[in-house]
């Protein structure tokens, strides 16, 4: 089955909506809830979620906090910060600016 | 608003960037733990999808993609990957240098030495030229003197400075100050002090307190104003033992009661200013030097000023222009021609001696890029056999700019480790500087390594470190992997660009060290041009002490004449006394215009000048000036005979070119006019023209019979069989048998006087001569090692060569060929540098011209001699290869 890459640029918007979605998360459940939500197309390189997340944390978009799964096994989970929300906005603001640059140049054809 | 947001998240970013620093321990361990559990997480769920177990894990790993890079990049995001690096390649590079012991030793050796009299020299250079002033706003002040054509740089007169101060619009405060010297009496011994007569502009003018009591106040300022007192700290600790009672006390000086009423600080005052021991008023003299009579003596006083606030230095000398040009209108008699010279008080203080400060530095460095070259060159030897190590890191995925970084840091390290010793060389080596330079070098006492050098120190050894290390490390870090691994297995030949980089060190070391050669020859030709030159003086066994006499017991120029002569008397009796006499001044006497009688009177400002001194009959004889012609004063010229006096040779050539002078007349009473007519004074002999340095420009003497212009004391001159501390006891005896209470200055010998002239270019030549011996030892070194490597390297084929039939003398001659080529080509470059850089000498050479030929042709004599040295120890071993050993080596 071929995976597409996600589109450069979108990997920090992703994960920012998931947090904003459902709170809490660790990063294996960020990299299966982006791949389940977009039905298996969007692809992540499973670690490079990893650097992204780091980033997040030195931006202050982020908090980290070591926790429990349900399962009872350790994991470190994710949420946004104030900062973190703000970026989203501005992430998703940028995004749909540019994607509807770009179906203006697909439809005008 | 949303700027300073933008601040606020900036800085919390920061913050957060710090803290991590703090726990990078922990943090790498929370990444690695939560990649694993990530992996550990999708194995199990490539399980539950029914993948065995192997698969599974395969799956995971390749769906998370290379771990390492992975966390090397969420490490990078830190933003201080750089520091850990770093650290980690100072600790490899550290266990590189220890493993490497006689490589390590050279290296630091070579930059500790470099680096070190780099430090010892900037630190003197820094406390000398570079620091300012310890006063408030240093840059606003000003030395000033009065200033005419013919006599530059001459002392103010009193009334001229009341002008001055009333009619400028630029200065805030005026401190005018004169030395003198004053005898203390009734605390042990009469002895002299050195006093500085000030204002109470003291304190505006140089921003400074008394550390105890009061400065001198405006009331102090007035003639006939009671008598006060100002104690240096030194003055204060040696006499008071520091007692704060001490203020209302009095001292008894030249006989009269000062009552004591400050202390002032000592550590705030700069070369000079600091053996003063005792400050007085300079105004409360006002009714002997001020005055419309007095406009015209100059009585040595000089001014430090303080500029208003915004005012330039050019500002000041335009508004001072405008003050004397009115002044000389108004007094065209004394004041035509004269003007105010002006310069800020830092170079007045440092001025003499900045040029050869400078040149110095440059030569230490260029003693450093030597050390810089040899060490380069150890490290592109060593890189060589480092090829491989640096081919394999590059195969297993190392980024070049690492390697660079890498190799950057080990020669950090040795630059930094060289730095640190080169510190400790420097630290000594400045404490014996300031304990042996001449004192005439003025704040020498003040070098010391301070925070300022050791910052100099880091930068020069950081600077060192990356010069030496770039090239090698960037060689080494673009060696081709497969070259590299495949020269490696035989061992490694230098590629034909290293060995080029290795010739154009030796090149430029050659020519730097030519170069400090020949600046070094120059000025140990000036210091043997000077030491040679004739002075004039017959200085050997000739001693001198000062005495004056106070004005209290000694009121009329009878009894000081009457006092004079006892005294001279009683030493010319002496035993073993050949001669003695009394001279005021000592070497170099009062400025004063003259006119020649036949002649037309000049306007007042043209008069041309000469130095006039007062001698007793047997002066000159004692200080060995010769007699040309005519003769020595006698006793018979005396205030009733007809006036005379005795010339010196430039005198008379000036004065009476291609004429006789003996028997001409002369007048330097300085106002003629209907009231004052001439007092003609006849010459009646010719003695030699003496100089104390013989490279500093020098005045036509004239001397009068002391008989004739008597002073208030002066300076005995004996030329005696004894030594120094023979004549003291006979002067004191002499003195006490005459009156006890006329203290001794310390006794001089005319030598003395002699050598403290010369003692800055003694240090210079020095100095200078040391620096290029060391870059020569150093160049050998470096020349020595690039030939010594090249035997090594071309020993299979010399193998050959003697297996074929070649000669000793062949291989001696091939190996000497290509080392001598290339110093010839430094030589070259040297020479055309030298030719350059020569002129910046020029103002501390004495009759020899900065592209003196000798000179020129010796240096390179100097490197070739030194450097067929170095080539031939490596070229003989080359010449006793053996064949068979060679051909096996390998």
């Amino acid at each position: 089955m071929h995976k597409t890459e996600i589109p450069p640029g979108t990997l920090y918007m992703l994960i920012l909506k998931m947090l904003a979605r459902h709170g809490e998360m660790h990063g294996y459940e960020i990299a299966n809830a982006i791949e389940r939500i977009s039905n298996t197309v969007l692809q992540v390189e499973e670690g490079s979620l990893y650097p992204a997340l780091q980033r997040m944390l030195v931006k202050g978009w982020v908090k980290a906090q070591w926790g429990a799964t349900p399962e009872n096994r350790r994991a470190r989970y994710y949420r946004l910060t104030s900062a973190g929300r703000r970026q989203l906005e501005v992430e998703l603001s940028q995004f749909e600016l540019v994607m509807g640059a770009v179906f203006r140049v697909i439809e005008s054809t | 608003m949303r700027f300073i947001h933008r601040i606020g998240e900036a800085i919390a970013e920061f913050s957060r960037r710090i803290a991590r620093l703090f726990s990078s321990g922990r943090h790498r361990r929370d990444l690695d733990e939560e990649m694993r559990i990530h992996l550990a997480l999708r194995e199990r769920d490539q399980q539950h999808l029914g993948l065995s177990p192997g698969d599974a894990r395969f799956v995971a790993r390749q769906q998370f993609g290379n771990i390492l890079q992975l966390r090397e990049r969420g490490e990078d995001m830190w933003g201080w990957n750089w520091l850990q690096d770093f650290g980690q390649d100072l600790r490899y590079g550290l266990r590189l240098l220890v493993k490497n012991p006689g490589f390590t030793a050279v290296a630091v050796l070579t930059l500790a030495l470099g680096i070190g009299a780099n430090t010892a020299i900037f630190s003197v250079v820094d406390a000398v030229l570079l620091r300012p002033l310890p006063y408030r706003q240093p840059d606003q002040l000003v030395f000033m003197t009065e200033d005419s054509p013919q006599v530059p740089g001459m002392s103010i007169s009193m009334s001229n400075f009341d002008d001055w101060r009333r009619m400028n619009t630029v200065f805030d405060s005026m401190l005018p100050y004169r030395n003198t010297s004053m005898i203390l009496t009734g605390q042990g011994d009469a002895e002299n002090v050195a006093v500085r007569q000030v204002t109470s502009t003291l304190v505006p003018t140089l921003g400074m307190q008394p550390i105890l009591g009061r400065a001198l106040t405006p009331d102090d300022d007035k003639v006939g104003s009671a008598p006060v007192v100002m104690l240096s700290d030194s003055f204060w600790t040696q006499r008071f033992a520091r007692d704060s009672k001490v203020i209302g006390k009095t001292l008894e000086l030249d006989g009269q009661a000062y009552s004591i009423i400050g202390v002032l600080p000592n550590s705030r005052f700069h070369s000079s200013w600091r053996r003063i021991q005792l400050f007085t008023s300079l105004w409360r003299l006002e009714d002997e030097l001020g005055g419309e009579q007095h406009r015209d003596d100059h009585p040595g006083i000089l001014a430090i000023v303080r500029m208003k606030p915004g005012v330039t230095l050019a500002q000041a000398k335009a508004d001072m222009a405008r003050v004397t040009a009115r002044l000389a209108e108004q007094y065209p008699d004394t004041n035509t021609d004269h003007y105010v010279a002006m310069q800020p008080l830092l170079s007045a203080v440092v001025g003499s001696v900045s040029t050869s400060m400078w040149v110095l530095l440059a030569a230490v460095c260029f003693v450093l890029l030597i050390a810089c070259a040899n060490v380069a060159n150890l490290m592109l030897a060593r890189a060589t056999q480092r090829n491989r190590e640096m081919a394999i890191r590059t195969a297993l995925g190392a980024k070049r700019s690492r390697l660079l970084r890498q190799l950057l840091a080990e020669s950090l390290l040795l630059a930094l480790v060289g730095g640190a010793i080169g510190l400790g060389i420097a630290y000594l080596a400045t404490a014996a500087v300031a304990k042996a330079a001449p004192a005439n070098i003025p704040r020498v006492d003040t070098v010391a390594v301070d925070s300022s050098v050791m910052l100099y120190t880091l930068a020069i050894s950081v600077f060192t470190g990356l010069l030496f290390g770039l090239f090698p490390a960037w060689q080494v870090s673009t060696t081709r992997v497969h070259d590299a691994i495949k020269e490696g297995s035989r061992g490694g030949t230098a590629s034909a660009g290293r060995k080029s980089v290795r010739a154009a060190l030796v090149v430029a070391e050659v020519a730097v060290s030519v170069v400090l050669l020949v600046g070094a020859g120059l000025l140990l030709k000036s210091l043997y041009r000077v030491l040679r030159a004739d002075t004039g003086f017959e200085p050997v066994g000739v001693y001198t002490t000062r005495f004056s006499l106070p004005n209290a017991r000694y009121p009329n120029q009878a009894k000081q004449l009457q006092f004079v002569q006892q005294i001279v008397n009683k030493m010319a009796a002496t035993p073993g006394v050949q001669a003695a006499g009394l001279e005021s001044p000592f070497l170099g006497g009062n400025t004063s215009g003259y006119i020649i009688e036949g002649r037309p009177i000049p306007n007042p400002g043209d008069w041309p000048n000469t130095d006039v001194t007062s001698i007793t009959p047997d002066a000159l004889k004692a200080s060995g000036l010769r007699l040309i012609r005519g003769r020595y004063f006698t006793n018979a010229d005396d205030a009733n005979s007809p006036l005379v006096c005795i010339v010196d040779t430039m005198m008379a050539q000036r004065a009476w070119p291609g004429e006789d002078p003996i028997g001409k007349r002369l007048n330097t009473a300085t106002v003629v006019d209907a009231t004052h007519p001439p007092k003609w004074r006849a010459v009646v002999g010719i003695v030699s023209h003496t100089v104390t340095a013989v490279d500093a420009p020098s005045e036509e003497e004239t001397y009068v019979p002391f008989a004739q212009r008597v002073e208030p004391g002066g300076y005995l001159v004996v030329h005696t069989g004894g030594s120094a501390a023979d004549f003291l006891v006979t002067a004191r005896a002499a003195m006490n048998s005459l009156d006890p209470n006329i203290p001794l200055s310390a006794v001089r010998s005319l030598n003395d006087y002699l050598d403290d002239a010369q003692a800055p270019r003694r240090l210079s030549v020095t100095l200078l001569s040391a620096f290029a011996g060391l870059a020569l030892l150093l160049a050998a070194v470096g020349i020595y090692g690039v030939t010594s490597y090249a035997v090594t390297q071309r020993t299979q084929e010399i193998g050959i060569r003697i297996a074929l039939g070649a000669q000793g003398g062949d291989v001696m001659r091939m190996i000497l060929g290509g080392g001598m080529a290339l110093i010839a080509l430094g030589l070259a470059v040297g020479i055309a540098g030298a030719f350059s850089l020569s002129r910046y000498l020029q103002s501390m050479l004495f009759q020899v011209q900065p592209r003196d030929v000798l000179t020129f042709a010796l240096a390179p004599v100097v490197i070739i001699v030194v450097a067929l040295v170095a080539c031939w120890l490596p070229a003989r071993r080359a010449m006793r290869v053996d064949p068979i050993i060679a051909l096996r080596f390998e």
